[in-house]
């Protein structure tokens, strides 16, 4: 079988002409996906080489947000310091497979894997980041959760290059990602769980709490949050209880070669629940 | 592709396709097998090498990658007479068995003293999460690994 040739533009320029061209390109970031896809048998008729862009290695932050290039490997991410991206986003960062994988993975392939299994993923639909795709012709920016389809496919058009990832850094004073990993492997969670509030006086200014490896899509839904919001903490077991059943209506398991459906199912209610019952607690460990 | 890159300080020029890995390059094009063949996906760390200073896993690195670079396997890593000290303690402690794994972990160890000459028991562990060992687990390195850095703080 022929090689695929491989184009390494060093501009963004050069790489929207050759995505504009090459509509059926595999870009390679980090290359860790397009690797085992390789491994796998694929054959891409071509492929776009992006590490040696520098516009998409650079991160950058004001008040508001953090700006983060799409191939910048995680690594350099983690090296600024969990004071400066927000503490979830690191942790979900940190808790991503081993330093030599930090060392070439980019955020922006793991956003455009859109599997269900991605750490970085389930803090990122907390924090509600937004996307820039940009291509020859055209610039737009959507939010990860619209990117990403119910169905696990992305929103990226042809010769759209996801370029840079803004995530808010938000007033929130309780962030907490955690994550069951599933047995004997290292790089595989059963369940991720990332969830955001922001309390005043004991009360619920907001809240978002996003569940990952268990449904196709991360699942985070909006109905489950807004009931929170202007609740006292700590929450009766009845808004508790209101909050879980309809996490139990929304999740749908993938079949996984990993765990079962029903663990999957018990332990996001678990992880749910521990966060809504312990927010106080959480609140004062900052 | 024509491709030139330093391996171990020598420079190598080899005709392959693009997208062999580097994994295959140093092994079967090299000749060099200390570096060894996994899992093939990352999950491993059998095939851990240094990328100019980066630790990464051969097996996902394809050669239109290695144009130009520095690749540094096990090989080239024992010339260093602390990496070197580093593999007889292992041995010695006998926390290497059947030996699979073994290059992996020196080249983890090796890239995690390298940044941080006394690291807590977290790094440690963080630094070994990817190298699987079927023989003795990691309860041991972590220990031997501690016990590394100590000495070589007292010199």
């Amino acid at each position: 079988m022929s090689e695929p040739p491989v184009f390494t533009p060093d501009h963004l320029g050069e790489l929207f002409s050759l995505t504009a061209t090459h509509t059926d390109a595999l870009l390679f970031a980090g290359g860790v996906e397009c690797m085992k896809r390789l491994e796998a048998g694929a054959r891409p008729a071509r492929i776009i080489d992006i590490s040696g862009i520098d516009e998409l290695k650079k991160i950058s932050r004001t008040e508001r947000y953090i700006e983060i290039g799409a191939a910048l490997p995680l690594s350099h991410i983690l090296s600024i310091g969990r004071h400066v991206i927000p503490r979830v986003l690191h942790d979900a960062l940190s808790s991503i497979s081993a330093p030599s994988i930090k060392n070439m993975a980019s955020l922006g392939g793991n956003i455009c894997s859109a599997s269900p299994y991605s750490d970085s993923l389930v803090a990122l639909f907390s924090l509600e980041a937004r996307l820039e795709l940009r291509s020859l012709s055209a610039s737009r920016w959507i939010s990860v959760g619209r990117f990403i389809r119910e169905d696990g496919s992305t929103d990226l058009r042809p010769g759209e290059v996801l370029t840079r990832i803004r995530i808010p850094m938000g007033p929130w004073n309780v962030q907490v990602f955690r994550n069951v990993g599933a047995s004997g492997l290292p790089t595989v969670s059963s369940v991720t769980f990332c969830g955001l509030a922001r309390i005043l006086k004991g009360v619920i200014q907001d809240i978002r709490f996003s569940v990952g490896s268990v449904n196709r899509r991360i699942l985070r839904d909006r109905s489950m949050e807004t009931p929170l919001i202007g609740h006292k903490i700590p929450f009766g077991e009845k808004d508790i209880q209101i909050v879980t059943s309809r996490l139990s209506e929304l999740l749908d398991p993938i079949e996984s070669p990993y765990t079962t459906e029903s663990y999957r199912i018990e332990t996001s209610q678990r992880m749910l629940t521990w966060f809504l019952r312990e927010l106080g607690g959480l609140l004062l460990e900052g | 592709m024509k491709l030139s890159f330093w391996i171990n300080g020598e420079r190598v020029t080899l005709t392959v396709p693009p997208t062999r890995s580097l994994l295959d390059l140093v092994r079967e094009d090299l000749g060099l097998t200390g570096t060894k063949s996994g899992c093939r996906s990352g999950e491993c760390g059998a095939c851990l090498v240094l990328l100019d200073s980066e630790l990464v896993n051969a097996c996902l690195v394809p050669a239109f990658r290695v144009q130009g670079r520095k690749v540094t396997t096990v090989e080239g890593l024992l010339k260093d007479r602390f990496v070197a000290e580093i593999k007889n303690r292992l041995e010695t402690d006998g926390l290497l068995q059947c030996g699979f794994c073994e290059s992996g972990i020196l080249m983890a160890v090796a890239y995690l003293l390298s940044s941080r000459s006394v690291p807590t028991e977290k790094e440690i562990r963080e630094a070994l999460s990817g190298n699987i060992c079927r023989c003795t687990g990691h309860a041991g390195l972590v220990e031997t690994v501690k016990t590394i850095s100590a000495v070589r703080r007292t010199r």
